[in-house]
Formats: structure tokens, C-alpha cells, sequence
């Protein structure tokens, strides 16, 4: 009896653990009263050192020595910090990030999140605009997966086999989203 | 009797509500007959006009203190939604007060607006001379990315087959 209990606690401890994310723990959290970014863009210097997190699209990456800045359009964040896909947008800011980010992997257009303290704002030309930018000084950032592309047949039947090998269908058998970490 | 005419009306306008999404602009006030090419086609061109015009941007630039886009108009469905499958209608400048973010009003996304003919303006696509009509925006709509496919295919029929047990 007490064995069937050991062994059942064993293997839902097992099963939690396989569920653990690998998003980090202040990316998956907002701050207590994360501020909107707008809010932040009115009245930067009444916000300065708050704790933020924000995430979106990426525009752009610099290099610098020893330090990366990504400029970010904001898009609204899921419950777990992913930014949705809507095109409804509070607009751009800009992260300060301490260490090199490479930028062959944070490429245009994918998705990061970053949690940080508001560093102040910075004006910036967009075209011939000049654009207000919010600077997060970056604590911990996070490169949301990118969409697989499936094959068009991939929810057919055959995939869904367990126990016949298809050799014909090629290698990889199965599509494993990459997450990229960081610290 | 009241009841079920009640189900009735809320299930045939949930299915309307499905089908019909986009800006549904006021268009009492739009001449509908007014194309980019046809705008322009007598000098000087009758300003202060109405245009409803859709289609796809071209290019996209933010100016101190307006954006203007650069699109390619097609003919417009009962959505007010341009169809990109049928022949174009010429190419509009749109002006914008403010500031537009060129992500997301970015080449090959689509808009549909109602604006009012201020002016044409030339211009060069290549090394050919284009004549521009150009609009002032009242109302900007700019189309999800995959709105195409949603409106492509309104309704769906699938046959199943079911094995009770």
C-alpha cells in the first residue's frame, strides 16, 4: 500500500517536472503594477527605475561593445509574457541589454520579451519622425520560439503512427520547435 | 412561436457576424465611382471629393509631422476589402496626420479608406512619369495579416461519419 502510494508520488513528480517551462521565471511573472508603456512614454521621470516587463516584435539590433540595443514594437503580452499576435500596439522601446546578443539569432520580426527598470526616454528619428523611445534597462530577456512551419500533410493520419517506422517520410520525423536561452 | 423566431434572427445574424468583418465605412457620403486612374485622368483634378480606396501598401514614409503611404488600389468587395485576384486601379499617395507605424502599415499589408481628394502630385515608378492622386485620410483601416484567407472561403461543408459504440 505504501509502496503504490511511493511509486505514484514518484512518477507525478516526474510528470511535473517534464512539464517545467523553460521560459524564465521573471519573463513568465510581470512586476507587481507592470506599467503600461504608454503611461510610461507620458511621464517617464515619475517611472524611472520601476520594474517593467514588455515584450514584441523586433525592429532592430545594435552591437555595441560589451552590450546590445534592440529596439522592440510592443505588442500586448499573453498571461505568460508572449507577446499576442494583433497588430494593436502601444508602440516602440528600446532595451538596454549588458552582454552581446547575436544578431543572426535575434533576427527582424521575431518575438522577446524583457523584463528590466525604465532607464528614462530617448528621441530617436523614424523616417523624418521624431519618436519618443522608452529605455529598459534589460535584466532578463527571452526569444519566444519561432512558428513551425508544418508540411501541408502533417496532421494527416500517418504522423499520428507510434508503431510503424516510415522511412519514406524522412528525417526529422518529428518538428521540435528550438528555444534559445539566456542565463 | 415569438421564441423560436427569437433563435431564428440570433443565429442567422451570429452567421452574418462571422462573415462580415472589416471597417464598414460610411459611404453615403463617398463617390463610389472615383478610381485612382479615373481621379487623375483630367488635369487639374476635382478636389474635395469623397474616395473609398483599398489596396496594398507600397511603401511606407513618416514624415515630421504625417505619415504617407504609397498604395496600389484594386476594386473593393461587399467588406469594403480589396481584391488583390482582380486588375488594379492605379496607384494613390495617402497622407495621415500623425505618426503611423511603418511595422505594422508595412509593404504588402492592405488598407481600406475614406479620404478626401486634395491634389495630384507626379512622381516616377522606374523611369517612367506617374501622376499621383493624392488623398487626406479620415478613416484608415488597416487589414489583419491573414484576413484574405478568413474572407476567401465564407462557409465550410464537411461530411463525418460516426460509429456509435
Amino acid at each position: 500500500m505504501t509502496e503504490t502510494l511511493h511509486i505514484s508520488c514518484l512518477l507525478s513528480t516526474l510528470l511535473l517536472a517534464s512539464c517545467a517551462s523553460q521560459v524564465p521565471v521573471n519573463i513568465r511573472q510581470a512586476p507587481p503594477n507592470n506599467p503600461l508603456l504608454d503611461e510610461v512614454r507620458d511621464n517617464a521621470v515619475s517611472f524611472q527605475s520601476r520594474q517593467v516587463r514588455w515584450g514584441g516584435e523586433i525592429l532592430q539590433l545594435d552591437n555595441r561593445e560589451n552590450a546590445t540595443v534592440l529596439s522592440v514594437l510592443a505588442r500586448p503580452l499573453s498571461k505568460d509574457g508572449e507577446p499576442r499576435s494583433t497588430d494593436s500596439s502601444q508602440g516602440r522601446f528600446i532595451a538596454h541589454i549588458p552582454i552581446f546578443i547575436d544578431p543572426k539569432v535575434y533576427t527582424m520580426g521575431r518575438e522577446v520579451t524583457v523584463r528590466g527598470t525604465v532607464a528614462g526616454i530617448e528621441t530617436r528619428q523614424v523616417g523624418e519622425y521624431p519618436y519618443t523611445y522608452v529605455v529598459v534597462k534589460a535584466t532578463d530577456w527571452y526569444l519566444w520560439p519561432e512558428a513551425v512551419q508544418y508540411p501541408a500533410d502533417y496532421y494527416r493520419w500517418w504522423y499520428y503512427d507510434p508503431w510503424i517506422y516510415h522511412p519514406w517520410y524522412g528525417y526529422p520525423y518529428y518538428h521540435h520547435p528550438h528555444h534559445y536561452r539566456h542565463h | 412561436m415569438t421564441l423560436s423566431r427569437f433563435f431564428l434572427l440570433s443565429i442567422v445574424l451570429l452567421l452574418l457576424g462571422a462573415c462580415a468583418s472589416g471597417p464598414s465605412f460610411d459611404t453615403r457620403r463617398v463617390d463610389l465611382a472615383v478610381t485612382p486612374r479615373s481621379a487623375v485622368a483630367e488635369q487639374p483634378l476635382t478636389s474635395g471629393q469623397t474616395v473609398l480606396w483599398g489596396g496594398v501598401i507600397l511603401n511606407t514614409r513618416n514624415l515630421e509631422s504625417h505619415t504617407v503611404l504609397e498604395v496600389l488600389a484594386y476594386p473593393l468587395n461587399s467588406n469594403q476589402m480589396p481584391q488583390r485576384g482582380r486588375d488594379p486601379l492605379g496607384r494613390f499617395i495617402l497622407e495621415r496626420q500623425g505618426f503611423l507605424e511603418p511595422a505594422s502599415y508595412a509593404e504588402g499589408r492592405m488598407v481600406t479608406v475614406v479620404g478626401t481628394l486634395e491634389r495630384s502630385e507626379s512622381g516616377t515608378v522606374g523611369g517612367s512619369d506617374y501622376v499621383y492622386p493624392v488623398i487626406e485620410a479620415n478613416e484608415l483601416y488597416l487589414w489583419p495579416r491573414d484576413s484574405e484567407q478568413y474572407n476567401r472561403s465564407n462557409v465550410h461543408f464537411g461530411i463525418g461519419v460516426g460509429i456509435g459504440l
